[in-house]
């Protein structure tokens, strides 16, 4: 029988490290994916996967059992990915580049076909591109909350708590990093096409 | 269909969830193919479903070089301490405290002593006679004895 999370938690407390590779061979990958959401980089990726596994293994007495193994896991792994964040916003201001013929070819596609899902897996990493850049121009608290909301799917009180901040404020920075995102994927886009003033055109 | 920008922009969000009628997607895709405004508008309203869109690339997996790395750097890592007792945490959060404490007991005594001040220069620039008259809280006793310079004994 496959002991369950807290079972291998209470064994790594009581002193068996080997009880701890099994959490990691368990839910290494889902750490590792929700940090590739927020870093392109592999080595970065990396870095920040082992600081936070790191991290859960010398803070594991503070697990309280009361949610799931992973949700701690990847609590843990959002905040060092927040502090990260803040850091490379405050070290360099992000230029934004215009989108490429392909790029511009792809945004077309999710924008202006209705309801448009494409399962392509080179859109999708053309769409993963394109994204990188826009929240890249943000400040790393409406990064956060783009990634943990529209990407991942977390309600308000997830992301509060995941981000150790109110749901109100939640609330609030959502609202401002959409609009602020929305604005930057327009600046974008008419790198492309030159701004032309919106005329009644009937079809 | 005749369409008009202002119509096209109330419905983005309609048309980028495919909850709109096929005939009315239709006219809006061909407006949007003309009118570089309409493009703009649609373009900023797509932001969550390009975000999704990015969302669906491939995640790279751990590689075995780095889950060898990993187990290396949890072998060398001291092993994770049990959580607090109650005691340690109340005392942790107490010399936390300690300072704001410590603040706020001064504020108190500094405004309290601001207070009253002036009340005790009244009273002590009173005559002798109306802090008798008047039922006043202070010992009259003591009043006496601080006017005439005498000691009071207990």
């Amino acid at each position: 029988m496959v002991p369950d999370d807290c079972t291998l938690v209470q064994n790594v407390l009581n002193g068996d490290k080997h009880s701890f590779d099994m959490l990691v061979e368990r839910h290494v990958t889902r750490v590792f994916q929700l940090v590739y959401r927020f870093f392109s980089n592999r080595q970065h990726v990396e870095d920040i996967v082992q600081d936070t596994l790191l991290q859960a293994y010398q803070s594991l007495g503070n697990y309280g059992q009361e949610r799931p193994f992973i949700h701690w896991l990847r609590t843990i792994a959002v905040r060092r990915c927040y502090r990260e964040l803040a850091l490379r916003s405050k070290r360099a201001e992000t230029a934004l580049p215009a989108l490429s013929g392909q790029e511009q070819e792809c945004l077309d596609h999710y924008c202006l076909q209705a309801g448009a899902r494409s399962e392509d897996p080179e859109a999708a990493l053309i769409a993963r591109d394109i994204t990188a850049r826009l929240l890249a121009a943000l400040p790393a608290r409406e990064q956060m909350v783009l990634i943990l909301r529209d990407v991942e799917g977390l309600s308000v009180r997830e992301t509060a708590r995941m981000m150790d901040i109110s749901q109100l404020h939640i609330k609030v920075v959502t609202h401002r990093a959409r609009r602020h995102a929305q604005t930057v994927l327009a600046a974008m886009a008419l790198g492309k096409e030159p701004h032309t003033r919106s005329q009644e055109q009937p079809v | 269909m005749t369409l008009h920008c202002r119509q096209v922009q109330k419905a983005l969000r309609a048309f980028h969830d495919g909850t709109m009628p096929g005939e009315c997607a239709a006219a809006i895709e061909a407006h949007l193919g003309q009118c570089a405004g309409c493009r703009t508008a649609a373009r900023r309203q797509a932001l969550t479903k390009l975000l999704r869109a990015g969302s669906r690339a491939p995640a790279p997996a751990p590689s075995d070089f780095f889950m060898t790395r990993l187990r290396g750097a949890l072998q060398d890592c001291p092993p994770p301490q049990p959580a607090p007792a109650m005691a340690e945490l109340l005392v942790r959060a107490g010399l936390r405290l300690a300072p704001a404490m410590a603040a706020m007991a001064l504020i108190i005594s500094i405004s309290s002593a601001w207070f009253a001040a002036p009340a005790y220069n009244a009273l002590l620039a009173a005559p002798a006679e109306e802090l008798l008259l008047e039922d006043h809280p202070l010992s009259t006793d003591l009043i006496l004895a601080a006017l005439t310079g005498e000691t009071i004994e207990r």
